[in-house]
Protein backbone atom coordinates (compact mmCIF):
# COMPACT_ATOMS: atom_id res chain seq x y z
CA UNK A 1 0.00 0.00 0.00
CA UNK A 2 1.22 3.51 -0.42
CA UNK A 3 1.29 5.86 2.25
CA UNK A 4 -1.72 7.44 1.20
CA UNK A 5 -3.81 4.57 1.19
CA UNK A 6 -1.98 3.88 4.36
CA UNK A 7 -3.96 6.87 5.86
CA UNK A 8 -6.81 6.24 3.85
CA UNK A 9 -7.40 2.30 5.45
CA UNK A 10 -6.69 4.39 9.21
CA UNK A 11 -9.65 7.03 8.22
CA UNK A 12 -11.42 3.56 7.21
CA UNK A 13 -11.11 1.60 10.31
CA UNK A 14 -12.46 4.34 12.55
CA UNK A 15 -15.05 5.07 10.68
CA UNK A 16 -16.38 1.22 10.80
CA UNK A 17 -15.39 1.46 14.75
CA UNK A 18 -17.71 4.27 15.18
CA UNK A 19 -20.36 2.55 12.51
CA UNK A 20 -20.88 5.76 10.37
CA UNK A 21 -22.37 5.18 7.13
CA UNK A 22 -20.42 6.67 4.08
CA UNK A 23 -19.55 7.08 1.03
CA UNK A 24 -15.63 7.74 -0.64
CA UNK A 25 -16.29 10.68 -3.03
CA UNK A 26 -14.73 13.16 -4.69
CA UNK A 27 -11.08 13.66 -5.81
CA UNK A 28 -9.95 10.21 -3.60
CA UNK A 29 -13.28 8.25 -5.34
CA UNK A 30 -12.17 9.74 -8.42
CA UNK A 31 -8.27 8.85 -8.01
CA UNK A 32 -9.01 5.13 -7.40
CA UNK A 33 -11.32 4.56 -10.57
CA UNK A 34 -8.35 6.11 -12.37
CA UNK A 35 -9.10 9.57 -12.82
CA UNK A 36 -5.01 11.60 -13.07
CA UNK A 37 -5.44 13.81 -10.45
CA UNK A 38 -4.58 14.42 -6.70
CA UNK A 39 -6.03 16.67 -3.82
CA UNK A 40 -5.46 17.22 -0.12
CA UNK A 41 -8.90 16.04 1.25
CA UNK A 42 -10.85 12.74 1.50
CA UNK A 43 -14.57 13.43 0.74
CA UNK A 44 -17.17 11.31 2.53
CA UNK A 45 -20.86 11.21 1.85
CA UNK A 46 -22.99 10.80 4.65
CA UNK A 47 -26.63 11.28 5.86
CA UNK A 48 -27.24 14.59 7.69
CA UNK A 49 -28.87 12.98 10.51
CA UNK A 50 -28.25 14.04 14.95
CA UNK A 51 -26.66 10.76 15.32
CA UNK A 52 -24.18 11.08 12.25
CA UNK A 53 -22.78 14.23 13.74
CA UNK A 54 -22.49 12.61 17.14
CA UNK A 55 -21.05 9.50 15.57
CA UNK A 56 -18.41 12.48 13.15
CA UNK A 57 -17.57 13.84 16.61
CA UNK A 58 -16.47 10.77 17.75
CA UNK A 59 -14.64 9.87 14.65
CA UNK A 60 -12.88 13.34 15.17
CA UNK A 61 -11.98 12.84 19.03
CA UNK A 62 -10.82 8.87 18.51
CA UNK A 63 -8.22 10.33 15.38
CA UNK A 64 -7.28 13.22 17.43
CA UNK A 65 -8.36 15.68 14.49
CA UNK A 66 -9.99 19.23 15.09
CA UNK A 67 -13.57 19.52 13.69
CA UNK A 68 -14.02 22.74 11.35
CA UNK A 69 -17.14 23.87 10.08
CA UNK A 70 -17.15 26.56 7.46
CA UNK A 71 -18.80 29.61 7.95
CA UNK A 72 -19.82 29.86 4.08
CA UNK A 73 -19.98 26.51 2.98
CA UNK A 74 -22.29 25.87 -0.11
CA UNK A 75 -23.08 22.53 0.79
CA UNK A 76 -23.34 21.49 4.33
CA UNK A 77 -19.34 20.19 5.19
CA UNK A 78 -17.87 19.13 8.46
CA UNK A 79 -14.03 18.83 8.36
CA UNK A 80 -12.20 17.09 10.78
CA UNK A 81 -8.19 17.56 10.60
CA UNK A 82 -5.17 17.87 11.42
CA UNK A 83 -1.40 18.88 9.92
CA UNK A 84 -1.27 15.21 8.47
CA UNK A 85 -4.46 15.33 6.69
CA UNK A 86 -8.12 16.48 6.40
CA UNK A 87 -11.56 14.62 6.36
CA UNK A 88 -14.77 16.47 4.90
CA UNK A 89 -17.90 14.76 5.86
CA UNK A 90 -20.47 16.22 2.94
CA UNK A 91 -24.46 15.98 4.11
CA UNK A 92 -25.38 16.75 0.35
CA UNK A 93 -23.95 16.53 -3.45
CA UNK A 94 -26.28 17.51 -6.24
CA UNK A 95 -30.12 18.28 -5.38
CA UNK A 96 -31.13 14.50 -6.84
CA UNK A 97 -28.35 12.56 -5.65
CA UNK A 98 -29.80 11.18 -2.52
CA UNK A 99 -27.25 8.87 -0.50
CA UNK A 100 -29.55 5.64 -1.33
CA UNK A 101 -29.15 6.48 -5.11
CA UNK A 102 -25.31 7.19 -4.76
CA UNK A 103 -24.84 3.85 -2.40
CA UNK A 104 -27.17 1.97 -4.80
CA UNK A 105 -24.64 2.31 -7.57
CA UNK A 106 -21.16 2.74 -5.57
CA UNK A 107 -18.55 -0.01 -5.83
CA UNK A 108 -17.64 -1.86 -2.67
CA UNK A 109 -13.55 -1.94 -2.48
CA UNK A 110 -11.17 -2.86 -0.35
CA UNK A 111 -7.72 -1.00 0.66
CA UNK A 112 -5.97 -3.02 3.14
CA UNK A 113 -7.74 -4.68 5.56
CA UNK A 114 -11.42 -2.34 5.22
CA UNK A 115 -13.94 -2.33 2.78
CA UNK A 116 -15.58 0.72 2.14
CA UNK A 117 -17.88 2.18 -0.53
CA UNK A 118 -16.73 4.08 -3.33
CA UNK A 119 -19.39 6.32 -5.29
CA UNK A 120 -19.44 5.56 -9.04
CA UNK A 121 -17.55 8.44 -11.56
CA UNK A 122 -20.82 9.51 -13.13
CA UNK A 123 -21.96 10.11 -9.68
CA UNK A 124 -18.85 12.10 -8.85
CA UNK A 125 -18.93 13.72 -12.26
CA UNK A 126 -22.70 15.11 -11.46
CA UNK A 127 -21.60 16.63 -8.15
CA UNK A 128 -18.43 17.97 -9.79
CA UNK A 129 -20.69 20.06 -12.81
CA UNK A 130 -23.08 21.33 -9.53
CA UNK A 131 -20.48 22.41 -7.65
CA UNK A 132 -18.85 24.00 -10.15
CA UNK A 133 -16.05 25.87 -8.25
CA UNK A 134 -12.70 26.35 -10.51
CA UNK A 135 -11.19 23.01 -8.83
CA UNK A 136 -14.15 21.04 -9.62
CA UNK A 137 -14.29 22.30 -13.72
CA UNK A 138 -10.22 21.84 -13.53
CA UNK A 139 -11.13 18.05 -13.31
CA UNK A 140 -14.38 17.65 -15.11
CA UNK A 141 -12.89 16.84 -18.20
CA UNK A 142 -10.32 14.23 -16.94
CA UNK A 143 -13.41 12.23 -15.33
CA UNK A 144 -15.44 12.33 -18.58
CA UNK A 145 -12.26 10.99 -20.50
CA UNK A 146 -11.78 8.57 -17.98
CA UNK A 147 -15.01 7.19 -18.25
CA UNK A 148 -14.72 6.68 -21.89
CA UNK A 149 -11.31 5.22 -21.66
CA UNK A 150 -12.79 2.80 -18.66
CA UNK A 151 -15.50 1.42 -21.36
CA UNK A 152 -12.72 0.83 -23.80
CA UNK A 153 -10.58 -1.35 -21.43
CA UNK B 1 16.48 -6.96 -7.55
CA UNK B 2 15.70 -3.09 -9.18
CA UNK B 3 16.54 -4.78 -12.66
CA UNK B 4 13.70 -6.98 -12.14
CA UNK B 5 11.41 -4.18 -10.72
CA UNK B 6 12.54 -1.84 -14.26
CA UNK B 7 11.90 -4.70 -16.72
CA UNK B 8 8.10 -4.77 -14.78
CA UNK B 9 7.46 -1.21 -15.29
CA UNK B 10 8.74 -1.72 -18.91
CA UNK B 11 6.17 -4.53 -19.51
CA UNK B 12 3.36 -2.76 -17.60
CA UNK B 13 4.33 0.20 -20.19
CA UNK B 14 4.14 -1.82 -23.35
CA UNK B 15 0.84 -2.68 -22.15
CA UNK B 16 -0.42 1.11 -21.41
CA UNK B 17 1.32 1.79 -24.78
CA UNK B 18 -0.82 -0.83 -26.94
CA UNK B 19 -3.85 0.57 -25.17
CA UNK B 20 -3.37 3.87 -25.92
CA UNK B 21 -2.61 3.43 -29.61
CA UNK B 22 -6.19 1.55 -29.60
CA UNK B 23 -8.19 4.35 -27.67
CA UNK B 24 -6.56 7.30 -29.59
CA UNK B 25 -7.80 5.72 -32.66
CA UNK B 26 -11.31 5.84 -31.18
CA UNK B 27 -10.78 9.25 -29.60
CA UNK B 28 -8.16 11.32 -32.08
CA UNK B 29 -9.46 14.73 -29.52
CA UNK B 30 -8.07 13.55 -26.83
CA UNK B 31 -4.77 14.69 -25.00
CA UNK B 32 -2.21 11.95 -25.43
CA UNK B 33 -0.67 12.63 -22.32
CA UNK B 34 -3.77 12.88 -20.39
CA UNK B 35 -4.84 9.48 -22.23
CA UNK B 36 -1.73 7.69 -20.91
CA UNK B 37 -2.06 9.40 -17.44
CA UNK B 38 -5.55 7.34 -17.63
CA UNK B 39 -4.22 4.12 -19.05
CA UNK B 40 -1.93 4.26 -16.54
CA UNK B 41 -4.07 4.96 -13.43
CA UNK B 42 -6.72 2.02 -14.41
CA UNK B 43 -3.94 -0.54 -15.36
CA UNK B 44 -1.53 -0.04 -12.65
CA UNK B 45 -1.56 -2.87 -10.81
CA UNK B 46 -3.58 -3.09 -7.12
CA UNK B 47 0.06 -3.88 -5.09
CA UNK B 48 1.94 -1.12 -6.36
CA UNK B 49 -0.35 1.20 -4.24
CA UNK B 50 -1.78 4.51 -5.43
CA UNK B 51 -0.78 8.12 -4.35
CA UNK B 52 -3.57 10.67 -4.29
CA UNK B 53 -2.98 13.15 -1.01
CA UNK B 54 -0.75 16.53 -1.83
CA UNK B 55 1.72 17.92 1.38
CA UNK B 56 2.42 21.40 1.59
CA UNK B 57 6.29 21.63 2.68
CA UNK B 58 8.09 24.43 2.54
CA UNK B 59 5.42 26.36 0.75
CA UNK B 60 4.89 24.05 -2.29
CA UNK B 61 2.20 21.32 -2.37
CA UNK B 62 4.36 17.90 -3.17
CA UNK B 63 2.35 14.14 -3.57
Amino acid sequence: MSPDEIILERVLREIKRVGLEAILVGNVAAVLQGVPVMTQDIDFFVRDTKLNREKIIKFAKNLGLTLYKRDNAISDVISAESKDFVIDFVFGLAPDQKFESVRSRAKRIKIGNHFCYIADLNDILRSKKYANRPKDRAVIGLIEDTIKIKREI
Amino acid sequence: MENKSRMEYERFLNRCRRVERRILNRYPDMDPHDLHLIVRNILMPKKWGKRFLLRKIRGRYVP
